[in-house]
């Protein structure tokens, strides 16, 4: 079991005032399939730099992907196949993640096609039809494009896309943060379904503790490019070192009235310790 | 289906003054009487009467079938022209979208060279060389205009590569020619179906003024811009020789230019962007 491991990751961008802004300097991880890591950090702080990277869009100036012991960046043949195969993706938004001239039945058959796993149309209808019903949605959605649904219901599509390949890892680019706190709950109970039914190994990118807490395994707190902080979900948020971990932590909500106070009071305290820290 | 502004007034005159113009381009040569094309020098210079609405030429053809005859030679020209250079430059920008950058780089290097050479000189140049023709006019105007269109097309491939559901393909891992044909271009070439109208009517001045100054199609085709250049002589004793064409270039290069705004607004936006919300 080698799944998907980063080691040493770094990348920049041309800066706005000429030279290069580093946005990940040196960030290792790995992800081993039936594992689910989170990754938090701030905004900016290189999470989906670092997810490009590791899906082999984009190139990083040094560093290595491996995955199943080949590097992705210099994979070809049966070894990219593979890869392009057992790491999909689930992305943000689900307004712009899903190609808006094509059906549902093409979006989620894509990837049977693609990979020849289902070269008949109607076996592929089939299939298609079977995965909607597995994340919740009619069969008859197949006809329809993506404008046609709300965004819980695209961002299910998406993860039926995914699906479709059976694919080891599921990397998860805030895949909620961009839907009404009612259906959050419902997409991430669906995550956290495929990974027991499928032995899905999921990178799952957040800012919602909670989330992170319910579905992960280990976390990873990235800030300024660099790995921070990592382990056992429970170690990390138990004893959290970092400031944006605690941060984080503080502005989570909290069901036990008596910890909301404290936390509110700590709140405040960091509020006026960070005011007094200005010249 | 997304819901369309409702049908103007104005819109409504512009499509079917489209139309009108197409059928004259289609059909034109069809119900045109034969007279239209031989002379009858007895009957040269009527002006415009119940008999010849638009009065007759030189040769004693009735002017109002000669320009509809001649909406054939000269809009379906502009359109083949247009439709011409925008495939070469949809294969262009094709192209710098999916090979390494270097090449992508030289290919846009390739279209500054081609926009500093413009279509009507080289027009001249294929008119002394293989002897002044519609023909020669079209060849050149096609292979001249493209550059524009491949710029525009690749800046907006560029925008379309990055956008999610372009990225979530290749992480997918569907072939170089699968995505620029499912995903990147059905995204990107909305804009040139609103460009191709607006460049037909520019079109159709060049390639009449082109006509005009002898340069493309010859004189006893009933193009229009021919027709002004045959008529130059005597618009001072049959103003309406001239005119007449005149007036069609006018109508047809206006009629055009107005559908181009109408579909940027009824188009613009929708596909441009990729995420169409609805
Ligand atoms: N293609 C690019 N060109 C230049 N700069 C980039 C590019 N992509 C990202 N950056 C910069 O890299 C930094 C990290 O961006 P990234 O999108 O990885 O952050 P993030 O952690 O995902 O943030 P968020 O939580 O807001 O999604 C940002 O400052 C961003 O401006
Ligand atoms: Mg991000």
């Amino acid at each position: 079991m080698t799944g998907l491991a980063v080691t040493d990751l770094c990348k920049s961008y041309p800066a706005a005032g000429g030279g290069r802004r580093e946005v990940l300097k040196g960030v290792s991880l790995r992800i081993d399939k039936g594992e689910c890591v989170g990754l938090i950090g701030e905004s900016g702080s290189g999470k989906s730099t670092l997810i490009r990277c590791a899906l082999g869009l984009e190139k990083p100036d040094s560093g290595r992907v491996d995955y199943e012991g080949s590097f992705v960046h210099e994979a070809t043949g049966p070894d990219l196949l593979l890869f392009r195969r057992e790491v999909q993706i689930v992305f943000q938004d689900p307004f712009a993640s899903l190609n808006p001239r094509m059906t549902v039945e093409e979006l989620v058959g894509e990837g049977l096609l693609v990979h020849r796993i289902e070269p008949s149309r109607a076996r592929r209808r089939a299939c298609v039809a079977e995965l909607l019903g597995r994340v919740g949605l009619e069969a008859d959605a197949m006809h329809r494009y993506p404008r046609a649904f709300s965004g819980g219901q695209r961002q299910r599509i998406a993860i039926a896309r995914a699906l479709a390949v059976s694919p080891r890892i599921l990397v998860c680019d805030e895949p909620v943060s961009a839907l009404d706190v009612s259906v959050q709950a419902q997409v991430i109970n669906l995550l956290a379904d495929m990974r027991s039914a499928l032995g899905l190994g999921i990178l799952f990118v957040a800012h919602d503790i909670g989330v992170v807490r319910y579905l992960c395994d280990s976390v990873l707190v990235l800030a300024e490019g660099r790995v921070v902080e990592e382990g056992p979900t429970e170690t990390v948020f138990g004893d959290p070192q970092h400031d944006y971990t605690r941060a984080l932590m503080a502005a989570a909500p909290v069901p036990d009235p008596a910890e909301a106070k404290a936390r509110r009071a700590l709140r405040r305290q960091q509020r006026e310790a960070a005011r007094g820290s200005e010249p | 289906m997304m819901a369309r502004p409702h049908l103007s007034l104005g819109d409504a005159t512009v499509f079917v003054l489209v139309a009108l113009i197409l059928a004259a381009a289609v059909f034109g040569n069809l119900l045109a009487p034969e007279a239209t094309f031989s002379s009858d020098i007895g009957n040269a210079f009527l002006p415009p009467d119940a008999q010849h609405w638009l009065g007759t030429d030189s040769q004693g053809r009735d002017v109002l079938w000669r320009v509809i005859a001649g909406a054939a030679p000269s809009l379906l020209s502009s359109m083949l022209v247009v439709t011409i250079y925008s495939l070469i430059g949809v294969v262009v920008a094709t192209l710098a979208t999916v090979v390494p950058r270097w090449l992508d780089e030289g290919l846009m290097r390739g279209t500054e060279i081609g926009l500093a050479l413009p279509g009507v000189i080289v027009a001249m140049g294929f008119a002394s060389a293989m002897g002044p023709s519609l023909a020669s006019a079209v060849i050149a105007m096609s292979i001249t205009g493209w550059p524009i269109t491949a710029r525009l097309l690749r800046s907006i491939t560029r925008q379309t590569m990055v956008a999610p559901y372009v990225q979530g393909a290749q992480v997918m891992g569907v072939s170089r020619f699968r995505l620029m044909t499912r995903h990147v271009l059905p995204n990107s070439l909305d804009v040139l179906i609103i460009k191709w109208s607006g460049d037909v009517s520019i079109t159709i001045l060049v390639l009449g003024g082109l006509s005009f100054v002898g340069v493309g199609a010859q004189p006893p085709s009933a193009e229009w811009g021919a027709m002004i250049s045959d008529a130059r002589s005597y618009v001072s004793t049959a103003w309406w020789t001239a005119a007449a064409p005149g007036a069609a270039i006018a109508l047809t290069a206006v009629s055009f230019s107005l559908l181009g705004d109408i579909l940027q607004r009824r188009l613009g936006g929708a596909g441009a962007s990729g995420g169409a919300r609805s």
